[in-house]
């Protein structure tokens, strides 16, 4: 018992560090992973790791994108992409707030459906497209 | 006191079966609790892990392996009943490399409960990270990583804080 106070110092000094290499790691990586920032113009719709389309965020318009497993709504209104309503189970891409900046994205796990907003003229993607297609 | 082992008695199969299922149940609640109140997160998936609090507990009482029983049957109830296919993949991906990492981490006497439950949190995000890119087969959900770990760091420091006031009394009462 006498050696217990040490000990737990000892170990209360080991998770302090432990903390702070954690919050370090993050800060270290929020840079190199986070390049939001800039405000987007386009958003690019992914289903499954396949580009389905590109969107102008500059013209409002709600559109339905069918995936193999299930249906997203998505509305672009005053320079935002967001998920109106969709047929996943969680709903946690509805429940997302509408996203503008370059770097962010919506997610819909269940139908593996990722949205992302870019700046076209970043000419981040491989082939420098001129314009998206709004249907 | 929280790292000494405590190995108790050898316990009957009965008391086992009966005190895993109390556990389980006592977990089954946590989860409940915790998918009744969503708290709007800045990124999806980040939760308190209330459930942990059975796991990391009996980590420092139980034998690993009832631990581990407790845990995996927690979330395939808990999958079933609020939940989905999808659902139990992620949670016992999650699941299962937190507990593994919190028990080596116990194993190696380095830190107390709240470093072993900020690491498990940690780490379960990362598991379920990967899942999630996996899944997706798209690496866009990387930029959630930090988030993720920050995350991890603020619910095991809670769950921990919480499992080393939770000890102390369990200690009291039925260990001594």
């Amino acid at each position: 018992m006498s050696s217990r106070p040490i000990s737990l110092s000892k170990l209360s000094k080991n998770n302090l560090i432990l903390f702070v290499c954690l919050i370090l790691v993050a800060g270290v990586l929020y840079p190199l992973l986070n390049r939001s920032g800039s405000e987007g113009s386009v958003a690019v719709i992914e289903i499954d790791g396949e580009e389905y389309t590109r969107v102008d965020l500059s013209q409002d318009t709600v559109f339905t994108v069918p995936t193999p497993a299930g249906i997203n709504t998505v509305k672009v209104s005053n320079h935002e992409i967001s998920v109106e309503s969709a047929d996943c189970p969680d709903k946690i891409c509805v429940n997302q707030a509408a996203i503008h900046q370059s770097g962010e994205i919506i997610v819909c796990l269940p139908h593996k459906l990722v949205i992302t907003v870019i700046t076209d003229t970043a000419k981040e993607s491989e082939e420098p497209q001129i314009d998206a297609v709004t249907e | 006191m929280l790292l000494q082992n405590n190995p108790g008695k050898r316990k009957t199969p009965a008391v086992l079966v009966a005190q895993s299922g109390v556990l389980i149940a006592l977990a089954l609640v946590f989860s409940y609790v915790e998918h009744l109140i969503p708290i709007p997160t800045p990124v999806p998936g980040i939760k308190i892990g209330l459930a942990n609090l059975v796991s990391l507990t009996g980590l420092f009482f139980l034998h690993p392996a009832q631990v581990f029983i407790i845990l995996v049957s927690r979330i395939l109830l808990a999958g079933l009943m609020f939940g989905n296919m999808s659902t139990i993949i992620y949670s016992l991906a999650g699941g299962v490399v937190s507990f593994l990492i919190m028990y080596l981490f116990k194993r190696l006497k380095l830190f107390s409960a709240t470093g072993i439950s900020m690491l498990g949190g940690v780490f379960h995000n990362l598991a379920q990270l990967s899942v999630a890119c996996i899944i997706l087969s798209s690496t866009s959900l990387l930029m959630y990583l930090p988030v993720l770990i920050i995350a991890g760091v603020v619910s095991g420091l809670l769950i921990g804080t919480v499992t080393e006031l939770v000890s102390k009394t369990v200690q009291k009462n039925f260990y001594s």
